[in-house]
């Protein structure tokens, strides 16, 4: 079964590699053939130096520079890249090894060669061509490309976000407590449906528990009615001191636009009448400045 | 192919990130924002538009009175250490503030934030907004990133 290195034949008899289409020829030279073969014969393998001298020297002397110069002239050959060594790639203080990629059977050229980038799988019987070699090694380079380039990106992007924080580092940070982060605690009430509601307390102290819903709730009723009949959703966020009342009300439409009414409320614990009907009449107001939705 | 694998999963990343931007301008986002302030005790009440708008420090800020001439812009520097907490702590400073007329009952606030920061609590909710309590002045307000950047970059003198 005669296989081809992408279009090249392997011609024994002539020492040569020869392009199927074109009918080209290249003549390798004893050695040099010996050398394809036996690298082609071990694709995927890592073959060292002294093996490979061994096999297609024998016991002869060879220079230190036959191999490499060897090794050179069958990438030339093959139109391999020097610098990329897509076909025969050299590794470092090891060797050499050929790409099994690049292997092809002809007499089963009906069938594409492995698709599923499995390097260790050789090319099954039957397989076909695969694109020209210039091609391929393209479509390699561009890959590759591709890769270092969203690699570039990615570095960038995080020497971009996270410089900051590095040089901010530098500076003291923000010295402040624990007993000042932020607790956040839904209020739920099923009278409420088209409300969500939630404490907001700076420290840990479990006592203090300010229920919207108790203070309000004449308030909370009327404004879930009206985001109801408006088809609009709404989240409160509240948090309270002795002396003050402090709301964001957080409106949404079907257009999902959001429209906030920060309310700050002194002396809220004075009257509970006048509380509810002054949250109220601030919300209807925003309620009803908000445009149709389109 | 050797690098079949990772050129899929790139191209994988980059029509994640091209949905992700897609859908970004359905998240909801803070349109307007209305202040009201009232004392239950004196019935005085004031009513303010708060236009905010994201720099790189913090946010632009225009408040604007609307019952009379008053208006606010200032530029607000934010230095929240998102590293030390899921729920960070930090502070707002006003700067290079400018007023238009005068608003007697923002005149202790004013003076207040000239000569100090404004101590913050924040909580992460969805769609990119955080919840903000000023500590101080014990103000609750839902930003977005339309309208103010929180990071370290403020807190740079």
């Amino acid at each position: 079964m005669h296989m081809l290195i992408n279009k090249w034949r392997l011609d024994p008899s002539l020492n040569a590699l020869v392009h199927t289409d074109t009918g080209e020829i290249q003549r390798l030279g004893e050695f040099h053939y010996i050398l394809l073969e036996t690298l082609v014969n071990h694709a995927g393998e890592v073959l060292s130096r002294n093996f490979l001298i061994n096999a297609v020297w024998k016991n002869r002397v060879v220079g230190n520079n036959s191999l490499p110069t060897a090794i050179y002239a069958l990438r030339a050959a093959l139109g391999d890249d020097g610098r990329l060594q897509e076909i025969i790639k050299t590794v470092p203080k090891k060797g050499y090894v050929f790409n099994k990629e690049f292997i092809t059977y002809p007499d089963e050229s009906l069938i594409t060669e492995t698709v599923d980038g499995k390097d260790n799988q050789v090319p099954p019987p039957g397989l076909p061509h695969g694109p020209p070699l210039r091609c391929r090694l393209s479509a390699i380079r561009t890959k590759k490309t591709i890769i270092i380039t969203a690699v570039f990106i990615a570095l960038i992007y995080l020497l971009i976000t996270y410089y900051p924080r590095l040089a901010q580092s530098k500076q003291p940070p923000p010295a402040l407590s624990g007993q000042s982060e932020l607790t956040l605690k839904r209020e739920t009430s099923e009278s409420y449906p088209y409300i969500s509601i939630y404490h907001l307390h700076a420290g840990s102290d479990p006592g203090h528990t300010a229920q919207l819903t108790k203070h309000m709730p004449d308030a909370l009723r009327a404004i879930n009615e009206k985001l109801q009949a408006q088809r609009m959703k709404a989240a409160i966020y509240y948090s309270e001191s002795v002396a003050k009342l402090s709301i964001s009300l957080l409106v949404q439409d079907n257009c999902h636009h959001q429209y906030q009414l920060m309310l700050g409320i002194e002396n809220w614990q004075t009257g509970t009448h006048d509380l509810n009907s002054v949250f109220y009449q601030a919300a209807e107001n925003t309620i009803n400045e908000i445009p149709a939705c389109q | 192919m050797k690098y079949q694998h990772v050129s899929n999963l790139f191209y994988y990343l980059i029509f994640m990130l091209s949905m992700i931007c897609v859908s970004l301008p359905a998240s909801a986002a803070i349109v307007r924002t209305d202040i009201v302030f009232y004392d239950l005790m004196t019935a005085n009440q004031r009513s303010y538009s708060l236009h905010m708008l994201p720099t790189a420090k913090g946010a632009q800020v225009i408040l604007h009175r609307n019952d009379k001439a008053f208006s606010l812009s200032t530029a607000i520097a934010t230095c929240f250490n998102r590293q030390t907490s899921s729920q960070p702590q930090g502070y707002l400073w006003l700067k290079e503030q400018s007023t238009q007329y005068t608003d007697p009952t923002l005149l202790p606030i004013l003076n207040f934030t000239k000569s100090n920061r404004l101590r913050v609590s924040m909580a992460p909710l969805a769609n990119a907004q955080s919840v903000l309590l000023d500590r101080d002045s014990l103000t609750v307000l839902v930003v977005d990133p339309t309208m103010m950047t929180l990071g370290t970059s403020g807190c740079q003198h």
